[in-house]
């Protein structure tokens, strides 16, 4: 293989991995993890104490 | 500094919110858009000013999520001011909580909008002497074209500069001994805003009650004395009807009406049409067909199929199919025929050839550059070229379909037309368990599954929002349009296209109605909650609000393009492409990849719904599989291993099994993980069920019954019929079970 097909790969494989690691960065910073954007299921939707709440 | 959007649903606090921070907030028309705060920037004024748009509420009692979340930023976070949009069109019912937010220490300004619809029909407001009696300012806007919006915003930073005690308006009532005393007690116990904790204190807010039960025991014997009357001990019906009493007596003078024939608006006399008894559901289904025609036809209009009109000429030709004349002119020397034009296409259509003619030529230019430079045959050409560039552009060339039909919704919602169909619906739904209430959310899930799932946040009843979060899905949501797109060039018949999708969501719905009655039937549900929900007026769309939700979706689905959708395609391009052994290369036949071996396996299980048999069936169940990453990708699989229009061979009753089991299947794992979040335990398990079953069921009926029309009409009516029964037959055992249910209740 020459060196740029080492680097298409790279990229390739990259590409896969890249939607589980924004995935989880977004967790971390409680933002909405599909991208939807409307961050209902982000950490800062205080319907989230609501529910907590009913459940305790 | 820190400003506060506090009003009424529907009072314009979004469209306010979105005009002074430059936000694209989504404005919609019934309750539940906005169930969180939003936070923007106003930086017009000597410093920058945070707004925070809190949910539409209508009163500060701790009911609905939405209430509380208001309430307790008010209380707790304590902004600087408080903006109240008041909605001028509805003053009597908005000054409500207006007079409830006065008794909140904390600097207070009415922003008077819809002011412009006020003058428009000849009405007058004395906003002086409104602002007298409430002891606040009041300033006139109208948030929609943006006037009085500067003068707002510095009357309120002046506001916001001045400190502000509560005051009450039942001071003036047979409350108001009751109310000085508590406030009193409250105060020497140095709680904030001793007035407002006051007055929710004597009508037991729970809230309240907890945090004070001791000063609640030394008032007893003074509210004792308030008991024997026509509320009976009601202190919170005592509290709302001194509020309404104190309202109507000062502020009808406020408001002069011009003379009318009638009192009835424009919106009363098209309600009268659209939310008619009978009339108003099929009005629905005709509005919702006349959109998919505009995005999903052939034939617009029926210009051929009614009046048989062709193009023949051959520029003309080209311009209605997005340079499509040659493959058109290939297939009519095949057959022997002239190179026409069936009718016209619809504008989605005619929209959809032409992206397809752009990411087309950009694929032949990529295929040409590596063919050029010696190289087409090496696996990272098939990697861009077969893989990447094929599969993304199988989802783009349908994105201005998707992109239309979100705005012809869009278009709906923001007339206000939509919480009118929650409205009718609600008489239809109540019947199969459901409430009005509940179709917002599966409303929603026409744009994504998600939100729509979320949005069950509001219903109350625990076994309702199970329910609605399973039939959440159901409801083909935007990332199923392309699916249904690419099935609706390959169904046969020029103008079978537009009736094929809008006959897949009208399935949808049914199939949610089914099954909210056979749910409903199976448990212990008690009756469904009234529904109550404020009807917006119907207004003009504004096009930068279409706008702003247009590029909210391209956004999305950029994000998903370039991450998830993308990271599938390279899955599915290195599956088709190696064997179990990658190192020995890429394989020469697609049937030897690891891909067409899972493919091969898990088709037999698919066998009876019809599209998995044939040498090319493990295609289709690899498809629908990789929908589960992103629904997008059921389409750009398809591509990839081939399956276009003109090379798909499936039966319209196959094709139409396909469709049936995607759409009711288990959706993308984004909504999966949604439903398992916002479910209880057993219901998340129950739902996952149901999916699989469903889609199963209704795929092998679907495909039997056309299969059976296919061979011979009448066997097909034969199993018609045979179904028909069945349906019947357990309805009648449902309906035994919900009369012995009652028998046993009332017993």
């Amino acid at each position: 293989m020459k060196w740029y097909e080492y680097i298409i790969m790279i990229i390739a494989i990259g590409l896969v991995i890249l939607p589980f690691v924004l995935n989880h960065l977004n967790k971390k910073k409680g933002k909405s993890t599909c991208g939807c954007g409307c961050d209902k299921c982000s950490a800062n939707c205080p319907m989230h104490k609501r529910i907590d709440d009913k459940e305790n | 500094m820190k400003f506060a959007l506090v009003g009424n649903p529907n009072s314009g606090k979004t469209t306010l919110f979105n005009s002074l921070t430059g936000a694209t907030a989504h404005v919609g028309n019934w309750p539940g858009v906005t169930v969180d705060k939003r936070e923007g920037t106003y930086k017009k004024l000597k410093e920058n000013i945070s707004i925070v748009d809190l949910p539409g509420i209508y009163s500060l009692s701790p009911y609905t999520p939405e209430e509380v979340v208001s309430r307790n930023f008010i209380i707790d976070e304590k902004p600087d001011c408080v903006i109240n949009i008041v909605d001028a069109t509805n003053l009597e019912r908005n000054l409500y909580l207006t007079t409830q937010l006065l008794e909140i220490d904390v600097p207070i300004i009415i922003a008077l909008n819809m002011m412009d619809s006020v003058k428009k029909s000849g009405d007058e407001i004395d906003t002086k002497e409104l602002a007298k009696n409430l002891a606040i300012p009041v300033c006139e806007i109208s948030a929609l074209k943006g006037d009085g919006i500067k003068e707002l915003m510095e009357k309120a930073y002046e506001v916001a500069q001045t400190k502000r005690a509560g005051t009450t308006v039942l001071v003036h009532s047979d409350l108001g001994n009751l109310v000085k005393v508590t406030a009193e007690k409250l105060n020497d116990k140095q709680v904030s805003s001793p007035l407002f904790h006051a007055i929710k204190l004597i009508e037991e807010d729970s809230i309240e009650v907890s945090m004070h039960q001791d000063v609640l025991t030394e008032i007893e014997p003074l509210r004792a004395t308030y008991t024997k009357n026509e509320f009976d001990g009601d202190f919170e019906g005592m509290v709302a009807d001194a509020r309404y009493k104190y309202i109507t007596m000062h502020f009808n003078k406020i408001i002069k009406k011009a003379n009318r024939n009638s009192n009835e608006t424009t919106s009363d006399k098209i309600d009268k049409v659209l939310t008619h008894k009978i009339w108003g559901i099929p009005i629905f289904i005709v509005l919702m067909f006349i959109v998919f025609h505009l995005v999903f036809s052939e034939d617009l209009l029926f210009l051929n199929s009614l009046f048989g009109l062709e193009i023949r000429n051959s520029g003309w030709i080209n311009f209605f199919t997005g340079m499509g004349y040659d493959g058109i002119l290939e297939e009519a020397i095949l057959n022997g025929e002239d190179a026409v034009l069936a009718g016209i296409p619809s504008l989605g259509v005619f929209l959809q050839s032409w992206m397809g003619w752009l990411t087309g030529s950009i694929i032949d230019l990529v295929r040409g550059w590596f063919a050029n430079g010696g190289v087409d045959e090496t696996w990272y050409a098939g990697l861009i070229c077969d893989g990447l560039l094929t599969g993304i552009d199988s989802i783009f060339s349908f994105l201005p379909q998707i992109l239309l039909l979100f705005l012809f919704i869009s278009i709906l919602e923001d007339s206000g037309y939509m919480a009118r169909v929650a409205f009718i619906m609600d008489r239809a739904f109540r019947k199969f368990g459901l409430s009005g209430k509940a179709f917002i959310p599966l409303l929603m899930g026409f744009g994504c599954s998600v939100p729509a799932m979320m949005a069950t946040k509001t219903l109350e009843d625990e076994k309702e929002r199970d329910m609605t979060i399973r039939l959440a899905p159901f409801f083909s949501c935007g990332a199923k349009a392309p699916i249904w797109a690419m099935l609706a060039t390959v169904v046969a018949g020029s103008f079978l296209g537009d009736i094929f999708v809008f006959s897949i969501y009208l399935l949808g719905i049914v199939i949610a109605i089914l099954s909210a009655l056979i749910i409903k039937a199976f448990s212990k549900k008690k009756d469904v909650p009234p529904f109550i929900m404020e009807l917006p007026a119907y207004h003009m769309p504004q096009f930068k609000n279409l706008v702003a939700h247009l590029w909210e979706k391209l956004k999305h689905f950029l994000y998903k393009a370039s991450t998830i959708i993308t990271a599938a395609i390279i899955l599915i391009w290195f599956l088709s492409n190696f064997e179990w052994a990658f190192w020995r290369g890429m394989v020469d036949d697609i049937s030897e990849s690891i891909l067409a071996d899972l493919g091969h396996v898990l088709q037999y299980v698919f066998y009876p719904l019809g599209w998995s048999m044939g040498s090319e069936g493990w295609k289709y169940t690899v498809a629908s599989i990789t929908g589960l990453i992103a629904k997008e990708d059921v389409v750009a699989t398809m591509s990839q291993l081939g399956l276009e229009e003109g090379t798909i061979a499936l039966s319209n009753a196959q094709i139409y099994a396909f469709a049936a089991y995607n759409l009711f299947t288990l959706p993308c794992f984004a909504a999966v993980a949604t439903a398992k979040g916002e479910s209880t335990k057993k219901g998340f398990l129950v739902t996952i069920l149901w999916w699989l079953l469903a889609s199963y069921v209704v795929s092998m009926v679907i495909y039997w019954i056309g299969y059976s029309f296919e061979l011979f009409w009448w066997l097909g009516l034969i199993v018609v019929i045979i179904l028909i029964s069945l349906i019947i037959g357990l309805g009648f055992i449902v309906a035994n079970k919900r009369k012995n249910k009652q028998e046993k209740r009332v017993a």
